[in-house]
């Protein structure tokens, strides 16, 4: 056992610690509800961060070659490659995809509908289970684990499916065909949120692994420190970035959560990660009908780094004047019909 | 977390080819925003398509969508590339060919095999008056799924992909009260939510990733799962099909890739015995 596999390996094993103590219930788990707590009272909670650099990943090819022994894939597949660096292996009924240098992996595996599901999924504890057990066999090498970094345990989710004979006057009970469990990850005890550093798995309710998604950058601290907005500068902020006015008690506001910010594969630049707020509001009031929902990621340094693919953080540095040539606007969008 | 896409969008694609090969009449650019799209590159399915969507709307009735045109236009340009492209338009006075006035005529969601679509959504009203609502640019203007009858005219739409909020609400027990009429065109699917999804930057590329789906032959229900859900901004994602029994649609859900939904066989007004969906919350 490598290193790398028995840090995942230890790791797991206090996540399954943790789990213990988790009820069956969906939706976000302990450390995603006291996260948007935490981060609507004081953003991230401290005065500074240490940035982050991203480090080179196993390659693709290292990485495809992991995945498809330990999935059981590749046999009769089509290979190809993307113009962005993307290797996909597409089969019979599945698909692999690697990205990202080899630390984004996407597999699904086509499964019938369970007719006969039941009306609840996998329990939350057992969830969190299963997941430490898949990580742990199918993801050592491509989760690795710097020292002070943790796996942690986020959200539960249930795909339901809804279903109506109209020549009945109500639909038929919901039955949950699968249940899924999210992982995140913190990095000196400060949570990463955001799109990247996820692991998400997907089982049928016979257990069976029917997807896989993994964003893992992999990390390390670097000297440069990053000095933090208190919470009435961030809400401030917030506030001169955001479709409609929000604040940390608004019940609009769906949630938020603030620490290391990380895009994902797609939406990652060359500069370090810095500290972020995601903040997740709607049009409306909860249980509006109308209301539509937006997504405002506000940089929590007093100084931002420059990223020219965050929005956010090029309005801060074109207010500032201290931009590089901007991104060209991507359209005007369709024309008119009369 | 989003599949795959750090290079963007058919464009560059297409000029990196051309320098490439020494081509130097390459034209793939779609002129967004323009005109009507040119196709330059023999398309593989022999189906077409369309986009319809608005981002800002009339006297800010509504607040702006910031990313409605960036994914409208990524998934035009990346599903052109398997397939025609034949129209993109805003939402301005664009209720009657959403509708079943004006659907078959050249814009309209009938004159195409697919649509996707990229607006606020809503449901409003009780029992028969039930309704899901797409917002029109012009204040306060909208399309009703009431007003819709899709998949029986011109060239008889078979999947929508619709962006937008509620459309696909089912915690009411009149889901099919709103659905009825639309579906009982013929339309096979439609790929929307049953609750909330968030317009922002980390799902600036959903449009693009269901184009890649949907071109990799991924199973329709997935495509548009993996594209809207990156497990972590809290989309609301739901997939709709009809059937002749239970069994029937699940089979259709589970079994429709693109293009090949397309030969599936379809069930009008009386014949559809079965409304079902998947929905995932929070995705």
């Amino acid at each position: 056992m490598n290193f790398s596999r028995w840090m995942v390996s230890t790791c797991c094993g206090l996540i399954a610690a943790f789990a213990g103590t988790l009820g069956a219930f969906a939706g976000p788990l302990k450390a995603s509800v006291d996260l948007d707590a935490s981060s609507r009272a004081q953003g991230l909670g401290r005065t500074d961060v240490n940035l982050l650099s991203y480090d080179p990943g196993p390659g693709n090819d290292n990485t495809l070659a992991v995945m498809k022994g330990r999935l059981g894939v590749g046999a009769s597949a089509t290979r190809t490659e993307t113009r962005d660096g993307t290797t996909k292996l597409i089969g019979p009924g599945w698909k692999l995809t690697i990205a990202a240098d080899g630390t984004f992996v996407h597999f699904r595996r086509d499964v019938p509908a369970d007719l006969k599901a039941p009306p609840e999924g996998i329990s939350a504890n057992e969830l969190v289970s299963l997941g430490n057990d898949a990580i742990t066999k199918l993801l050592g090498d491509v989760v690795t684990l710097a020292p002070g970094e943790e796996i942690v345990p986020l959200h539960v989710r249930y795909q339901r499916m809804w279903g109506h004979d109209p020549s009945k006057a109500m639909p038929d009970a919901t039955r949950v065909n699968a249940s899924a469990v999210t992982f995140g990850r913190k990095v000196g005890g400060v949570p990463v949120v955001g799109p990247g550093s996820k692991i998400v798995l997907t089982f049928g309710n016979d257990r069976t692994l029917q997807a896989l998604e993994v964003d893992w950058p992999r990390l390390t601290q670097i000297a440069q420190k990053q000095s933090l907005l208190g919470a009435d500068d961030l809400w401030a902020r917030i506030n001169t970035m955001a479709k409609v006015p929000i604040s940390a008690s608004d019940p609009k506001v769906h949630s938020v959560e603030c620490g290391y910010f990380d895009p994902g594969a797609r939406l990652r630049s060359d500069s370090p990660m810095q500290a972020g707020c995601a903040v997740r509001y709607l049009s409306g009031t909860p249980g509006d009908l109308a209301a539509t929902g937006f997504v405002t990621v506000v940089p929590a340094g007093r100084s931002v780094v420059t990223d020219m693919k965050w929005p956010e953080a090029r309005q801060l540095c074109e207010a500032a004047g201290q931009c590089p040539a901007s991104a060209p606007a991507i359209t005007s969008g369709g024309k008119s019909r009369r | 977390m989003k599949r795959t896409g750090i290079g963007r969008g058919a464009k560059r694609w297409c000029l990196g080819i051309a320098a490439t090969m020494m081509v130097s009449a390459v034209a793939c650019d779609t002129a967004p925003g323009t005109g009507d799209v040119t196709e330059v590159r023999q398309p593989l399915t022999g189906f077409t398509f369309g986009v319809t969507n608005q981002q800002s709307f009339q006297n800010n009735y509504l607040p702006t969508l910031g990313y409605s045109n960036e994914n409208s236009q990524e998934f035009g340009n990346r599903f052109a590339e398997q397939n025609t492209w034949n129209w993109w338009y805003n939402l301005s006075f664009a209720a009657p060919f959403w509708e079943n006035s004006n659907d078959q005529d050249w814009g309209g969601n009938d004159s195409v095999s697919l649509v996707y679509s990229y607006t606020h959504g809503f449901v409003s009203g009780t029992g028969s008056g039930s309704m899901s609502g797409w917002n029109m640019n012009e204040q306060v203007t909208w399309a009703s799924s009431l007003n819709m009858r899709l998949g029986d005219e011109a060239t008889q739409l078979g999947v929508w992909a619709s962006w937008a909020c509620h459309v696909l609400y089912t915690g009411d027990g009149y889901f099919i009260t709103r659905w009825w009429n639309a579906f009982a065109g013929g339309l096979y699917t439609i790929l929307g939510s049953q609750d909330i999804v968030y317009d922002g930057w980390t799902t600036s590329d959903t449009g693009e990733q269901l184009a890649e789906n949907l071109n990799d032959g991924d199973v329709i229900n997935h495509a548009w799962t993996d594209a809207m859900g990156d497990w972590w901004v809290s989309n609301d994602v739901s997939v709709a099909m009809t059937g002749s029994n239970y069994t029937d649609c699940y089979w259709r859900l589970d079994n429709a890739h693109w293009p090949g939904v397309m030969s599936f066989g379809r069930y009008r007004d009386g014949s559809i015995g079965y409304f079902c969906a998947y929905e995932w919350t929070d995705l």
